[in-house]
């Protein structure tokens, strides 16, 4: 890394990625689209990829500004090939199916080394814990409470609702409970109703606060279940949380701060979302159903 | 030595130390209002000692002057013509610097009052530019990590650092309002030091504390990190133009100085 510092042509901003179940190579040679270059499809692909919420985007620069406190181990993108069915009949006839990126992911590393992944879905709970989650859609169970009570629906529902989350706000909060440490993260949600294929009548604000609370849940699982990989799996903290224990328990840090490695996977916490539902978009009935 | 965390921008903001080693060379220069400090010299210490003092002042100035070429030549070799040869850098750097000097105090202040509001304002536009890259809470926590001496420490060796207070010893006779000196003196320290926090501040939270310390001009890294709107990027050859502004006035006005400086030695007449 030091060469990519010192001299002045490699730029600070360029992103890191580890290539996943390939060499780099395999991934250089592949691009997609409409006549790209192949650096800049996997270029693009990054930087779009990161508005869903399930890859990161980490600079080189990025990863170096926190690079140097004593425990802070960082989470890097990925890229990984996938083989699709094409889409366009034309180029079918020519070959059945394309070699494109995925950037789903991440790669946690443990002092440059590799030691382990988090897929797509973790990576939105990793996102919510940094506070890194700028927007991204949220897909769960519709809760099903409410649904057609005067039994005047006809056709085939569906199972899931997709929330697109046009805000989060992360807090985190670290308190010493009986000589242990424990970690409050309170994420607040704001969003947009993006997908409902169940007949519930979303103009009814008791079926809104429903489906906040399914979202709430899933996120809160989501997150719990990244929290648990890095506890039990990694033991090591990919989160920063030691930065949160500096910055608000600074004389409790400089006594723990270098067994930090040790006390991570022992501490306890606890999530709390609130989803704000803050519009629902041009319908009201799902689409795919219709009344008698 | 100063603390190396995150509140080196609480050391910096302690401009009392800067103001304090000011007060000699400012009641001397109200003392002998017409007289520069190397004139001045042999009228405390007498003539010989005076005239040894007066030499060490033009080395000294000259020594300064050197060092920001050198520092030139480093951030031009070493960021943008990395092959171009340094010799050539320096001809045309000498040679620029050696007219202004050469035509007097006036060229240089005008130089400067032309160019002054440019380079604050460009200044101001690069650190608002990178406003997507900081982190904020790389600020935390405050005053915690440090002790106050650590703090005064580095307060007074970055107070030494500033040398500029010898350039107005030096220009004292040809300034019109002398009675506005201390005015001069607290305002133009006050607006450096603001500028430099803005910048120290911005470097920090932008590239983290540590990764600040190992660049060698963290400014320049922090202005090549700016990639704004897709439409502000790559924009450090803009900085360097500015940055050459601000080091070549200086070496201009050291340059100038030592010159002076060793004629009033041996007593030439301009």
């Amino acid at each position: 890394m030091d060469f990519f510092f010192r001299d002045d042509q490699p730029r600070e901003d360029m992103y890191i990625v580890v290539a996943k179940g390939c060499k780099a190579s395999d991934i250089i040679g592949i691009k997609a689209g409409l006549g790209r270059a192949a650096g800049t499809y996997l270029y693009d692909t990054i930087n779009n990829f990161s508005i869903n919420g399930r890859s990161i985007n980490l600079s080189i620069a990025e990863k170096y500004r926190y690079y140097y406190d004593v425990a802070n181990e960082p989470v890097v993108g990925v890229v990984h090939v996938k083989e699709v069915v094409r889409s366009d009949d034309e180029l079918k006839k020519e070959e059945k199916t394309a070699m494109v990126l995925d950037v789903s992911g991440g790669a946690v590393l443990k002092r440059e080394r590799l030691i382990g992944y988090f897929d797509g879905e973790e990576m939105i709970g990793f996102n919510l814990i940094v506070g890194d989650f700028k927007s991204g859609i949220i897909v769960f169970r519709t809760p099903v409470e409410d649904k057609d009570k005067e039994k005047v629906i006809i056709g085939k529902d569906g199972v899931f609702t997709t929330l697109d989350i046009i805000n989060a706000n992360t807090k985190r909060k670290i308190s010493v409970i009986d000589g242990n440490i424990h970690l409050t993260i309170d994420v607040k949600l704001k969003a947009a109703l993006n997908e409902i294929n169940q007949a519930l009548n979303v103009i009814d604000a008791e079926v809104i606060s429903r489906i906040e609370r399914a979202c709430s849940d899933k996120v809160k699982e989501l997150i719990s279940k990244t929290l648990e990989k890095g506890q039990k799996e990694f033991k090591q903290d990919s989160f920063s949380i030691e930065v949160s224990v500096h910055q608000q328990h600074p004389k409790l840090w400089k006594e723990i701060g270098t067994e930090w490695q040790y006390i991570f996977p022992e501490i306890s916490y606890d999530v709390n979302v609130e989803t704000t539902i803050v519009k629902i978009g041009l319908i009201n009935f799902p689409a795919n159903l219709r009344r008698k | 030595m100063g603390p190396a965390n995150q509140d080196i921008w609480l050391m910096i903001i302690s401009t009392f130390y800067c103001l304090l080693f000011n007060i000699p060379l400012i009641f001397l220069a109200m003392r002998f209002s017409n007289l520069s400090i190397i004139q001045y010299m042999e009228k405390i210490f007498g003539k010989y000692i005076g005239k040894v003092l007066g030499i060490l002042y033009g080395l000294f100035f000259i020594r300064v002057a050197i060092h920001y070429y050198y520092i030139e030549i480093q951030m031009i070799r070493t960021t943008f013509m990395d092959e171009l040869s340094p010799i050539i850098i320096i001809l045309v750097l000498m040679i620029v610097s050696i007219y202004e000097a050469s035509r007097g105090l006036e060229v240089s202040v005008r130089t400067v009052e032309f160019f002054g509001p440019i380079v604050v304002a460009s200044l101001i536009l690069f650190i608002v530019l990178g406003f997507n890259n900081i982190d904020l809470t790389v600020l935390l926590p405050i005053y915690e990590d440090s002790t106050l001496s650590r703090i005064n420490m580095g307060a007074i060796e970055a107070s030494l650092i500033f040398t500029d207070p010898n350039l107005l010893s030096m220009t004292f006779p040809s300034l019109s309002n002398k009675k506005d000196v201390v005015k001069i003196v607290v305002k133009s320290k006050i607006y450096s030091q603001l500028i430099i926090i803005l910048m120290v501040i911005a470097t920090q939270v932008s590239l983290g504390v540590e990764q600040a310390r190992h660049s060698n001009f963290p400014f320049l890294t922090y202005v090549r990190l700016v990639r704004t709107y897709s439409i502000f990027e790559r924009i450090e050859a803009a900085f360097l133009v500015t940055w050459l502004i601000i080091v070549t006035t200086r070496s201009v006005s050291y340059l100038y100085i030592s010159s002076k400086a060793f004629k009033e030695v041996v007593n030439k007449k301009t």
